[in-house]
Order: structure tokens, then sequence, then C-alpha cells
């Protein structure tokens, strides 16, 4: 019984790390994303200020 | 995983931000500022897709009456470094992930050559592909409405990222499915009619002409030197994460 149960668990415990791992690769891209949203399209007049030569640069649609 | 990964894309971003605002210093900032000098004549019609408070009255560079802005000169260029780093830090956490995909798939390994050519390719997808629609614009440039500008660049970047994606991994003809992605947006860019400039005078529209030009091969060559430093410093970092086993070990497994 436990010959079989065995790999099984390994084979469920590695396809967690393998689901987690996946999970924190997206929320670092999200972070990534969430950080360009604020840079370059945040409508606020002061985000757009402060950040106005960047869009230019990056090509951020500005104005 | 995560806090390497984090970590990472700050290290990275960082350089990655100094580097732009020193690429900046020498191509795009004196073109932006030049042409800042020729927008105080601009009418103020096509103001109105930035502020909600901004009903059209301001006629300076920066929008909305009472909406702050950076004072020309240390602190404009200190929240353009900061804006730098961020932007930086925002596309180095996506291309670390992708290459981090990449590498758990065996479709790369994280070194120098590789970096640059998944940099390549970021320049492709996120500058060039949104350039041909819309090219790079200076200060005082006129064009349709910012929000929908904003889609169609985020739009852009998605399909065309794919769409290299797709040239580049897939097997057999599926690759030609990256073609149509490429193209399709181009079809619907959100363009401008009328005249370029909001500014009417003939002379200022010459000036500002020339300083779309060089603005133009200036942001080029900005991006470019932005993206390969890009692909190579998240490579490195992905190669010493991977090294010190600090990835998981989910190619391992696999």
């Amino acid at each position: 019984m436990s010959v079989v149960s065995t790999p099984s668990t390994e084979r469920a415990s590695r396809s967690g790390s393998h689901v987690s791992s996946a999970i924190q690769q997206g929320v670092v891209a999200l972070f990534g994303a969430l950080i360009l949203y604020a840079v370059g399209f945040l409508p606020m007049s002061a985000a757009h200020n402060a950040a106005h030569d960047t869009r230019h640069t990056f090509v951020f649609p500005c104005h | 995983m995560f806090r390497s990964l984090i970590l990472g894309a700050c290290l990275v971003g960082l350089i990655l931000g100094l580097a732009m605002t020193a690429f900046e210093a020498l191509g795009t900032s004196p073109i932006i500022l030049a042409a800042e000098q020729y927008e105080t004549a601009e009418p103020v019609a096509h103001h109105h897709d930035h502020a909600d408070h901004d009903h059209g009255e301001s006629t300076g560079h920066h929008h909305g009456d009472n909406a702050w802005a950076p004072a020309d000169g240390a602190e404009r260029l200190f929240y353009t470094t900061v804006s730098n780093i961020c932007a930086g830090i925002g596309f180095a956490a996506i291309l670390l992930v992708l290459m981090n995909q990449l590498r758990e798939r065996g479709r790369m390994t994280p070194k120098v050559q590789q970096g640059l050519l998944l940099g390549a390719l970021g320049y492709l997808a996120v500058f060039i592909a949104p350039s041909i629609g819309l090219p790079p614009e200076i200060p005082g440039a006129s064009a349709a409405a910012l929000e929908l500008r904003q889609t169609w660049w985020i739009v852009t970047v998605m399909l065309a990222a794919a769409g290299l994606g797709l040239l580049f991994l897939a097997a057999g003809w599926k690759r030609l499915l990256g073609v149509p992605l490429l193209i399709a947006p181009q079809l619907f860019v959100p363009a401008h009619d009328g005249p370029m400039f909001a500014n009417p005078d003939p002379e200022a529209v010459l000036a500002l002409t020339e300083l779309h030009h060089r603005f133009i091969w200036a942001s080029g060559l900005a991006n470019l030197g932005f993206w390969l430093l890009a692909g190579v410093l998240c490579a490195l970092v992905l190669k010493r994460l991977a090294d010190k086993g600090r990835l998981g070990h989910v190619n391992a497994a696999d």
C-alpha cells in the first residue's frame, strides 16, 4: 500500500509546487504590469507631469 | 522564488532606469524641451482628455490649471529618473517571468546571447510595433483621443508579443499564425486627421517637423539600448538565481 501511495503523493506535491510556482510568477508579472500602468497610463495630471519625459521616450501615448 | 524574482526585477530596473536617463540626456530630452518652446501657442481644445477638472483654459504645457508638475531642471530630472526606474522594474519583472517560463520548458538557457535575442524581441513588440501605427511623438503634436491610443497601444503590444512568440516558438505551419497578430492592429490605427502640430505658425511647424524626425531616431536608439540591456541583465539575473537554486526544481523534476 505504502509503496503505491508514495509516488502518487510525491507527484501531487510536485504538481502542487508547480502550481504555486506558476502563481508566484503570475503575481510577479502582474506587479510589473501595475507599475507600467502607473508610469505610462495613469490619467491623473500629477502622474502624467511627473512621468512626462519617460512617457514620451518610451512612446507611451501622451497628451 | 517570488522574493528572488521581485528583487531581481528591482535590481535590473534600477540599472535600466539610470541607463535610460543617460540615453535621454544624450538624445530625447533636449528634443522634448525644444519642442515645448513651440507649445505655448497651442490651442487648448484637445486638452480635454487629461483631467476631469481641466476645462481647457490652460495654455501652458502642463495640463490642468492647478495640477502639480515638477519644476524644470533638477526636480524634473529627478522625477524622470524615478519614472524611468519604475518603468525599468515593470518591464524587467515581465521579461524575467517570460524568460523563466521559457527556461522551465527548456526553450531557453539564460545566457547573454539569448538575453540579447529576447531583448531584441521585446524592442520589436514594445517599441517598433506600436511605433509603426503611432510614431514617437514630441510635445505639441496633434493626435487622436488619448484613451483610444492607449487602448490601441496595449492591444498592439500584447498581440505583437504573442505574434513574435508564435513565430519563434511554435512548430511547423502554426508559426504563420503569428503574422496576422502582428499585422492586424496596424489596420485599426487611431489616426489623427488634420494638421500634424497644434501650433499653426508655418515656421514653428517646420521646426517641429525637424524635431519630430530627430525624436524618432533618438527614441528608437534609446529604446534599442534599453531593451538589449534589459535582455542581457534579465538573462544574467535568471542564470544566477537558477544556479543558486532560487527558482524551484520544476525543470529538474520534469
